[in-house]
């Protein structure tokens, strides 16, 4: 018995399972090893048709795995789109584009150029070098038609604001802007003015009416539907906007919204940074507001986008500062996901 | 006002113990005294500026009060009064409670401590391993480690704890002479009720004694979160199961143990969906051989720790690792921060911990490269040798420790490092062998340590970084009380190494280059005034520098003259 143990014991000073990994932590040699270009870069299709759901993809293949940034750029619109990631290689799971943009405006139909940049680490006898987006590869696309966004699109203002729309402006005015720097065709709505006896300076009240329907053809999942829009506030007005959304619903389904007696739920947009930004919001975040703070909804308190009958977009800045200005452009409900634009 | 009646309360509690010692032994008072005054000076080249000079130090007495108020049950109580050197009056006059407890018998059979308690299991499970450094220190130098070991309760390699321990033992007439159970439980944070759960450690373990010649036993750990105890879903655990055995026997003039102890850990993050589960083994194995007519030992040890093999409370570091001292932690014209050295490891007690803590921390590979966690390092394999001899006739010791480690798995690439070690000390007693009534005792010692790695892939891959120590100690006694210490260290460090950066779930993410050559020496010279081996009293005089050219800082130097008095009663 007692031999028997010993002998077990002394066994297991020899004994020792072996680990199933071969190293522990990044590897040693994608971070300093040797950069080399294995295979150029390319791309799949250089004459991409975006409306007809085509997409091209990107290639190229390095010596080791590398912090690699595709950015391409529009020649004609200057929209950028930037495509990021981290690996040995460029292929289709990891560098496709589907016509979207990352920095606006949206791309239009016109020629591209594709730039890839690399960054890494590598040895240089007892140091290490660091190169960043290093400059490797170049190419051309061109875009033969634009993406589509699927979603129920209220204006994309390049012929103006639906004329069944309800306008109201006090000191200010609403208009069509047509603009190089629009973020999607070459319009904007332009809300500016200023208003010396209100922060309201101009409201358009956009009943589902206008659309063919007493309420908007959406989902009835709040968690599923999205609204997006294009804001910008342009650098030089000294007197920020404020962009309240407000939805009101149709709870009982009469063909009208009751105010006070039915849910309407809100997003304010303040404290914009200047420049294009696209809003997304899911229905299901926003809040019924008053006085821009959270009160308890007036209605059956179900958020139920599929009932909304009314939208109103009011133009606010805070009263006696002067003169503000906002600009709005392609608001659209999508559904399952934010806008891609 | 409340914190004034509890001084008040404590003070009157401490006269009335001070006054009844003699009744039947029912309560009376212990404890230590302790003055420390030190006179620091900074040398660097470029400091016209900056205070070189700073004169500080303390009187601080732990006065214990031992009551017993019947035979089954103990209760001690420490309070620490501290006054700063300069306080009169009052200023500067702190009164802590520095330990509490209550032990005793349950119906003469179940040991319990509760309150505080000191506590250890295996070096897997739960140890407080030592400090880089200390170990094969010089007497002298240990002086202000061994005060920062008594004030943060380092003791025998346990951890401080509070909470409840509980052990009793069953004994047989056949086939087993003893089970012994021990357990305890203690909380090592407690929650902010909002982000921060309460985070127990538990276990204890269960040691079967066959006989004198063989014994076995299990253990287990696990530190955890209290559920409900914050708003936080989240739920740290990191339990650890080992199992260890010791066979002894004897053959002819040996005597001969064989003891070893195999586990494994698991570590994970519930409901945090980023962290991973964590599993890992170890095996540890040993086998020492005494001559008892020679009365010389080797040991033999082998050990296998898996690179994900975590047990909190037996891979917390007692040094933090900080870029910052305390003292003078600042220097030169520009108040750059000063560099922290060997001597700030034997001095500083604000780079120590003194709990618990989760995770494998950052250290300082140029102190202790090969095993920064103890026994208990993950990704080490490899074999341990030492031949000791002990010679009380011509009053001399010595030991040889000879380390050969490697990595389990690689760090970053599949070649492996290698780590051996070479460490050898001898104390000599010069009474004997002179034939002198009083000691006169050298100890020296020479300590090697180095991590290398041969590159296949890429020459960045390949590390050398090599260590070196070599102290001389001379202790002279001249008569029972006086007695001339002296201590000499000189530590190296150059080469280079990779060191690995771990995220908040210990996995590595980054290596970072580490290049080093250092070069530090101590010199110290003292005088003992023995009263009693309770109670002794030493001048001492330090000189101290720190060069290292691979940062582009200045080299420094410091002095050190301080006067300790320390007293046990």
């Amino acid at each position: 018995m007692k031999r028997t143990l010993i002998v077990l014991c002394l066994a297991s000073l020899f004994i020792s399972c072996e680990r199933d990994v071969l190293f522990e932590g990044p590897s040693l040699e994608t971070m300093f090893g040797p950069f080399e270009l294995i295979q150029k870069f390319e791309v799949s299709n250089q004459n991409v048709d975006f409306y007809n759901g085509e997409t091209t993809f990107f290639t190229a293949e390095f010596s080791k795995e590398v912090d690699w940034k595709v950015v391409v750029t529009g020649t004609e619109s200057g929209a950028v789109k930037s495509i990021t990631g981290r690996d040995i290689s460029l292929f289709e799971n990891n560098a496709t584009w589907d016509g979207s943009t990352t920095s606006f405006p949206m791309f239009k139909q016109e020629s591209c150029t594709a730039e890839l940049y690399v960054s890494y680490n590598s040895e240089s006898g007892d140091s290490t070098i660091t190169v960043t987006d290093a400059l490797i590869g170049t190419s051309q696309i061109i875009v033969t038609s634009v993406k589509v966004n699927e979603g129920l699109i209220l204006s994309d203002f390049e012929t103006g604001p639906n004329t069944n729309w309800d306008l109201f402006t006090q000191g200010g005015s609403m208009s069509i802007n047509s603009s190089a720097n629009s973020p999607q065709g070459n319009s904007y709505y332009k809300m500016s003015g200023n208003c010396s006896w209100d922060w309201l300076i101009g409201m358009a009240t956009i009943e589902a009416e206008s659309y063919g329907s007493t309420t908007f053809d959406l989902s009835d999942n709040p968690n599923e539907v999205y609204f997006n829009v294009l804001l910008n506030y342009p650098q030089e007005v000294v007197n920020k906007p404020i962009m309240l959304f407000d939805f009101r619903e149709d709870d009982n389904q009469d063909g009208v919204f009751t105010e006070g007696a039915e849910d309407a739920y809100s997003i304010e947009i303040k404290d914009l940074d200047p420049g294009w930004h696209l809003i997304s919001i899911k229905y299901s975040d926003l809040q019924t507001l008053y006085n821009g703070e959270p009160v308890a909804a007036d209605g059956n308190d179900v958020m139920e986008p599929h009932l909304i009958h009314t939208l109103r977009v009011l133009f606010l800045a805070p009263q006696g500062n002067g003169y503000s200005e906002a600009h709005m452009d392609y608001m659209i409900f999508t559904e399952g996901k934010p806008l891609n634009p | 006002m409340t914190k004034k009646l509890l001084i008040t309360g404590l003070i009157s509690l401490w006269t009335c113990l001070a006054f009844a010692q003699d009744n039947n032994k029912k309560y009376w008072l212990s404890g230590n005294a302790r003055n420390i005054i030190n006179l620091d000076e900074i040398y660097t080249d470029d400091d016209s500026l900056v205070t070189s000079k700073v004169e500080y130090g303390h009187t601080l007495v732990d006065l214990s009060a031992n009551i017993k108020p019947n035979d089954d049950t103990y209760i001690n109580a420490i309070l620490r009064v501290r006054n700063e050197y300069g306080g009169f009056w009052g200023s500067g006059v702190t009164f802590d409670l520095r330990q509490l407890y209550m032990k005793g018998l349950i119906t003469n059979a179940i040991r319990y401590q509760v309150g505080d308690f000191s506590y250890k299991l295996t070096p897997f499970t739960f140890y407080n391993n030592h400090e880089e450094m200390y170990e094969n220190s010089l007497d002298l130098l240990r002086t202000y480690s061994d005060i920062i070991h008594y004030d943060y309760f380092y003791f025998d390699n346990t951890w401080r704890q509070q909470g409840a321990a509980v052990d009793f033992s069953l004994e047989f007439k056949d086939y087993l002479d003893e089970i012994q159970f021990n357990m305890f439980t203690s909380r090592l944070n407690s929650s902010n009720f909002s982000t921060i759960s309460d985070r127990i450690f538990y276990g204890g373990n269960i040691t079967m004694l066959q006989s004198e010649y063989l014994s076995f036993g299990v253990n287990y750990v696990n530190v955890q979160d209290v559920a409900g105890t914050s708003n936080s879903m989240e739920i740290f655990k990191n339990p650890v199961f080992t199992a260890n055995y010791a066979i002894n026997s004897n053959f002819d003039d040996f005597k001969i143990k064989v003891e070893g102890e195999s586990g494994r850990s698991e570590l994970t993050t519930e409901n945090d969906p980023y962290a991973p589960l964590t599993t890992d083994f170890f095996h540890y194995s040993k086998a020492h051989f005494l001559h008892t007519d020679l009365n010389t030992s080797l040991s033999l040890s082998y050990r296998n720790v898996g690179p994900d093999f975590r047990s909190t409370a037996a891979q917390s570091r007692r040094l933090r690792y900080t870029s910052q001292s305390e003292q003078f932690s600042r220097y030169t014209n520009d108040q750059i921060v000063r560099p922290i050295g060997l001597w700030d490891i034997y001095n500083d007690a604000s780079l120590y911990n003194t709990t618990i803590e989760t995770g494998l921390s950052e250290y300082y590979p140029e102190y202790n490269n090969i095993d920064p966690f103890g026994i208990a390092t993950p990704n080490r394999k490899g074999f341990d040798f030492a031949l000791e001899r002990i010679d009380k006739e011509y009053g001399y010791e010595f030991l040889v420790k000879y380390g050969m480690l490697s990595d389990i798995v690689g760090q970053g690439v599949e070649d492996l490092k290698k780590y051996n070690s070479l460490e050898s000390h001898l104390k000599m007693n010069f009474a004997n062998l002179f034939g002198i009534s009083n000691d006169l005792i050298l100890e020296i010692g020479y300590y090697s340590y180095q991590t290398s790695r041969a590159s296949s892939v890429i020459d960045f891959s390949a590390v050398d970084l090599e260590s070196n120590r070599f102290n001389c100690g001379l202790n002279i006694k001249l008569s029972q009380e006086f007695s001339v210490l002296s201590a000499y260290e000189k530590f190296t460090s150059s080469g280079y190494d990779l060191i690995s950066k771990r995220d908040v779930y210990d996995d590595i993410f980054n290596f970072e280059r580490y290049d080093v050559d250092l070069k530090e020496s101590i010199y110290a010279l003292g005088l003992m005034y023995t009263f009693n081996q309770n109670n002794n009293l030493k001048l001492i005089y330090q000189d101290y520098t720190w060069d290292n050219t691979t940062i582009e800082q200045p080299k420094y130097s410091f002095d050190r003259m301080s006067l300790v008095f320390n007293m046990k009663f």
